[in-house]
């Protein structure tokens, strides 16, 4: 049978649904930021923003410069994880096999349930047609459609916004023979500067070329490349690892939180997100870094530690970041505070015993764990900010280290798992 | 004022389309607002509270309502002016 993938892609994803939550912003630049003051990221422009000359990852001040005109909103990601939720729902309804990639593009697999390409273009468009009817006229998505899921990503990003585009075996060498390198997904400015030292300057040289040089010169990535671009399904190649590398947290840090002295807190905040994704996923840390940006050398401080034993409990995942920033910082101006949990592992189950020459003090005989257990519980009926520790309050008053959304990271506070 | 957080308890009168609800009348203080579109429709989860948020609007202004499944209440979280 023959293989039919499709990729969705949503376009302009965040800035997108907020123009579609409110009226007066259509039509209009648009910039979603994390934070917004200065120094805050766009991290999605509408598309009129980008017409304009907006990007993605520019500073507030840069965006404002680069569009004047434009307006801002803070990011909510409560909203685009909702939105999100409901556009896959209805995915779903076409396909048993959906992929979600990332919040805002899934792959479906199509295979089986449609003839031929024309067949899935005209179920797609309908699924469009109910995207537009039953959440929102104002958000529009590409459509990629290819034996692969490779090709389908390569074909969605032809059109925007709201394009089709198809991709068959017998065009694709006419189509890899007029786009750009940095077009394949995963092939950015550096990855092209190699390429070009071994003489492959379009997609179609990277498809004719012999397979064995390019695993010599670029390893397991360039003969991945070589063989997606050849239409050969790579399952790893968008697949997310069960176990998650690492969970982290970082925070561009305002000038009030060290006019304030909320540091720590920020960081206890911090810690105290990355905690609960770390439990919410059934994983311990063995290894816990912190990244400390200062002010005055414009540096970043970086340290990390080893956790023994490995742990998930929010009250020694603080203490032990407290340690570090100890290490780090002298009460300078801070102006960015990264936690990053690694070496993540399912829980061994392993019982660590006492040290037999270890003091047992009054509050050794309290299982700290059940306090934290305890902690969550009372969330998870109450919501993530009913019950907190004492060092996290400061920050938490004047709302630092809020909710940040992620492109790959589709579940957070909020998220309603139910079907 | 073209954009306000508000966060206050409001009537409202809501209609079934399709077997959806959409809020139809808004009774804000003493006035009577006709809504006129209901734009988007999201919902989070606070704990066991499931709060679905209405981002609406009349002829003038954009409305956004928060309806509490845990208490059964409405609030008008924001209002903003089109323009």
């Amino acid at each position: 049978m023959k293989p039919i993938i499709a990729h969705i892609d949503m376009n302009s994803y965040f800035a997108s649904v907020e123009q579609q939550a409110n009226p007066s912003l259509r039509g209009r630049a648009l910039g979603v930021c994390a934070y917004l003051y200065e120094h805050g990221c766009v991290i999605a422009a509408s598309i009129e923003a980008k017409r304009q000359g907006m990007k993605v990852g520019m500073t507030l001040k840069e965006a404002r410069e680069a569009v004047p005109g434009a307006r801002f909103v803070q990011s909510d990601s409560a909203k685009y994880r909702s939105v999100t939720k409901r556009i896959f729902a209805i995915f779903r309804q076409v396909t048993d096999k959906m992929e979600p990639y990332s919040i805002d593009e899934a792959f479906l697999d199509m295979t089986g349930w449609c003839r031929d390409e024309a067949e899935a273009a005209f179920l797609l468009t309908r699924i469009r047609d109910r995207i537009r009817d039953e959440i929102g006229e104002w958000l529009p998505c590409s459509i990629g459609i290819a034996p692969t899921r490779f090709l389908a990503k390569i074909a969605s990003e032809r059109k925007k916004p709201n394009g089709l585009s198809v991709i068959t075996m017998d065009e694709l060498d006419a189509l890899l023979a007029v786009i750009d390198l940095q077009t394949l997904p995963g092939v950015g400015k550096r990855m092209q500067r190699q390429f070009s030292k071994v003489g492959i300057f379009t997609p179609l040289a990277l498809r004719r070329a012999d397979p064995i040089v390019l695993l010599r010169h670029f390893g397991k990535v360039g003969y991945t490349l070589w063989a997606s671009i050849n239409g050969i399904e790579c399952p790893s190649l968008f697949s997310s690892p069960e176990i998650p590398k690492s969970i982290g947290h970082s925070y561009r840090v305002p000038d009030r939180v060290n006019q304030e002295g909320q540091v720590p807190s920020t960081l206890a905040r911090l810690t105290a997100r990355a905690g609960d994704r770390l439990r919410k996923k059934k994983l311990v840390a063995h290894g816990l870094s912190l990244i400390v940006g200062i002010h005055e050398e414009g540096l970043y401080r970086h340290v990390q530690k080893k956790l023994l034993p490995e742990t998930d409990d929010v009250l020694v995942l603080q203490a032990q970041a407290a340690q570090l920033l100890g290490l780090l910082w002298q009460d300078e101006r801070v102006v960015f505070l990264a936690v990053t949990l690694t070496d993540l592992q399912p829980p061994s189950g392993q019982v660590v015993l006492p040290s037999l020459h270890e003091h047992r003090s009054a509050s050794s005989f309290v299982d700290w764990r059940d306090v934290s257990q305890g902690l969550d519980r009372v969330r998870s009926r109450y919501g993530d900010e009913a019950l907190f520790l004492g060092r996290e309050w400061a920050a938490l008053r004047d709302k630092q280290a809020p909710d940040r959304i992620g492109f790959r990271k589709i579940e957070g506070p909020g998220y309603d798992t139910d079907e | 004022m073209t954009y306000e957080q508000v966060k206050q308890p409001v009537e409202v009168v809501v209609v079934f389309k399709q077997r959806k609800p959409e809020p139809f009348i808004l009774k804000w203080g003493k006035r009577y607002i006709r809504l006129r579109k209901v734009h988007l429709v999201h919902s989070e989860r606070i704990g066991r509270d499931k709060v679905y948020y209405f981002s609406v609007s009349d002829d003038a202004n954009a409305y956004r309502l928060s309806f509490s499944t845990e208490t059964l209440n409405w609030h008008m979280d924001e209002v903003r002016v089109l323009s």
